[in-house]
């Protein structure tokens, strides 16, 4: 089984027996795999952060469970913090968390709480570093003399660092241009092609969702709406918009063309693979 | 009545060390030598990847940075005068409001409609004129029925719609939206732009979007493109985003309808017509494919 990390009917109630009682997640059971990107949309309330907090033992499950490798994380509660160092969390704006003397010993920070020796820390940062395109230039400068986008990426180089089984990136790319979107997201599928981890990625931009993920979860009030591959999610467009969720804007286009009879195949929600499944209509038979 | 709402001319800003430590933001960069002339009622988008100069940009149209050199015209006052006076700037920043990234960064008050008042108290109106400017700009938003409500517990698109709302009672020229929807969820960001275009069209407002999201970009009238501190491109936002190479070159990316024609050119499909807007793009490929079958 591939399967890394499940919620098991996990309800999640913020300030039960108080006049503020609100259910924030309803009996939800999904599971992440090893190797593969998993996209989580959901519009603001939708549930999706009360989710993420779950998934590193950040929230403990009002019913339900949460099992990494099989084993429900909150056995023991003592131990919880173990399970942050295997499942990596990128918050939003993690770049207001840097806050060490020099780039490198703010990556070696949680490598080195480890416990592990000053060769090995050194080495998880060199590691981490490259993944995210922190030159060894930048290591040696304060994280505060970075630009925007080389401190959000020296940020997620300090979770990457931990070397966790599950990465879960909260708006990774938020705030970035399209050339820093690409350099930090284009990273993760190497990541997780390199490191058979589960790559959890939590976004707002269905054009980065339909480029680099593999599956797709769509929560819609405190509860899962759909589960499935990007193709999936994506090609049902009318029940994303249900939820005040957008597909990307050339599977629209797709979309359209199908309904007026030109018969698309293949992946309608990248604009490679729409510019593909147009060229391979036009030099097939049908012209 | 000036033609020009906004006049630059040779705009030069550096920051020494000091200040670019002390802000501290992501585009702490300077612009060098910009010439750009907005026109009363214009809504434009304004273009370019982090560290560009385009947050800079909007921080000298407002007076909160100083030109090191280059003149700026608003409404035809030369806010780089020598003798420029300091009651000058709080009319300048009347005129030109500005919202930010951040929505938790610019609300000041306990309470919505507090915060909204605290503008035009400061410029001394009378209660009467105070009251009356807080529920329009409330309605404007669409948040009247949140007139008491906390503002830290509204969401992100609603915080940003009282941050809107507190620059309208100010009754601007110019609203700059300085990355207003970057942290927005995607209802947030339809309700942000859907204000800055309903303020353009009906107000009258002239509207500057600086944006990373070229979906947003491709609604504004004209588009600016900055890099390195410099306009590299300035035109009508169809003929920007149709030359897809020089954006790409630049580490920007166009509408994906008009990615997908440019793609299709470089595989050797040569398509006629516009794909700004999916729609366009649709048409446009939808004509191409029929005109090819009914010509065999």
């Amino acid at each position: 089984m591939n399967e890394i990390l499940k919620l098991q009917n996990v309800t999640y109630i913020y300030g039960r027996g108080t006049p503020f009682e609100k259910v924030a997640l309803d009996n939800v059971s999904v599971s992440f795999e090893r190797g593969k990107i998993t996209g989580l949309i959901g519009h603001t309330g939708s549930g999706k952060s009360t989710l993420v907090n779950l998934l590193n033992g950040l929230y403990k499950p009002t019913e339900g469970r949460v099992l990494l490798d099989g084993a429900d994380i909150w056995e023991n509660p003592k131990e919880i913090y173990k399970v942050r160092y295997r499942v990596g969390l990128v918050m939003q704006y993690p770049e207001y968390q840097l806050f060490d003397e020099t780039v490198r010993d703010d990556i070696g920070f949680a490598p080195r709480n480890l416990g592990l020796s000053e060769r090995e820390v050194a080495e998880r940062v060199e590691e981490a570093a490259a993944f995210v395109g922190i030159t060894e230039e930048m290591l040696n400068k304060s994280p505060f003399d970075l630009s925007g986008g080389q401190k959000r990426r020296a940020a997620i180089a300090g979770i990457v660092a931990m070397r966790p089984d599950v990465l879960v990136l909260d708006e990774p790319a938020a705030g970035l241009d399209p050339k820093g979107r690409r350099e930090i997201l284009g990273g993760l599928t190497e990541y997780v092609k390199e490191r058979n981890s589960s790559v959890i990625l939590v976004s707002h931009s269905m054009e980065d969702m339909a480029h680099y993920c593999d599956n797709v979860v769509v929560m819609n009030n405190s509860k899962i709406y759909g589960v499935g591959t990007v193709e999936e999610i994506f090609s049902e467009s009318e029940k994303l918009s249900e939820v005040g969720l957008d597909s990307p804007a050339v599977s629209k286009i797709a979309a359209e063309l199908i309904r007026r009879g030109i018969p698309l195949e293949g992946e309608l929600y990248t604009v490679g693979g729409v510019r593909d499944a147009l060229l391979r209509y036009m030099r097939g038979g049908a012209l | 009545m000036n033609d020009s709402i906004i006049r630059v001319e040779n705009l030069t800003f550096v920051y020494d060390d000091g200040e670019a430590s002390l802000t501290n933001t992501e585009e702490n960069r300077g612009v060098k030598d910009i010439s750009l002339d907005i026109k009363r009622g214009e809504y434009v988008a304004v273009l370019g990847h982090n560290g560009s100069g385009k947050s800079t940009l909007a921080k000298l149209l407002n007076m909160i940075l100083t030109p090191t050199s280059g003149k700026i015209y608003i409404d035809g006052v030369d806010i780089t005068a020598e003798d420029f006076s300091e009651d000058g700037i709080y009319d300048v920043r009347r005129k030109v409001g500005m919202v930010f990234q951040n929505p938790d960064n610019q609300l000041v008050a306990t309470v919505v409609e507090e915060d909204v008042a605290f503008g035009p108290e400061n410029l001394g109106l009378p209660r009467e004129e105070i009251r009356r400017r807080v529920n329009s700009a409330l309605s404007k938003v669409g948040m009247t029925s949140y007139v008491r409500h906390a503002p830290h517990k509204l969401s992100g698109g609603q915080k940003q719609r009282v941050a809107i709302a507190g620059i309208i009672a100010m009754k601007p020229e110019v609203i700059i939206f300085d990355e207003s929807t970057a942290m927005l969820d995607p209802l947030g960001r339809r309700d942000v732009i859907g204000i800055m275009e309903q303020l353009n069209r009906e107000e009258g407002i002239t509207v500057i979007n600086i944006t990373h999201y070229m979906d947003e970009a491709a609604r504004a009238d004209r588009v600016v493109v900055i890099n390195d501190g410099t306009v590299v491109m300035d035109g009508k936002t169809r003929d920007i985003f149709s030359k897809v190479d020089t954006l790409h070159s630049i580490g920007l990316e166009a509408p994906q309808g008009n990615e997908l024609l440019w793609e299709l050119n470089n595989a050797g499909v040569h398509i006629e017509g516009e794909g700004l807007t999916s729609e366009e793009c649709v048409e446009t490929l939808y004509n191409f494919l029929q005109g090819k079958t009914s010509r065999k």
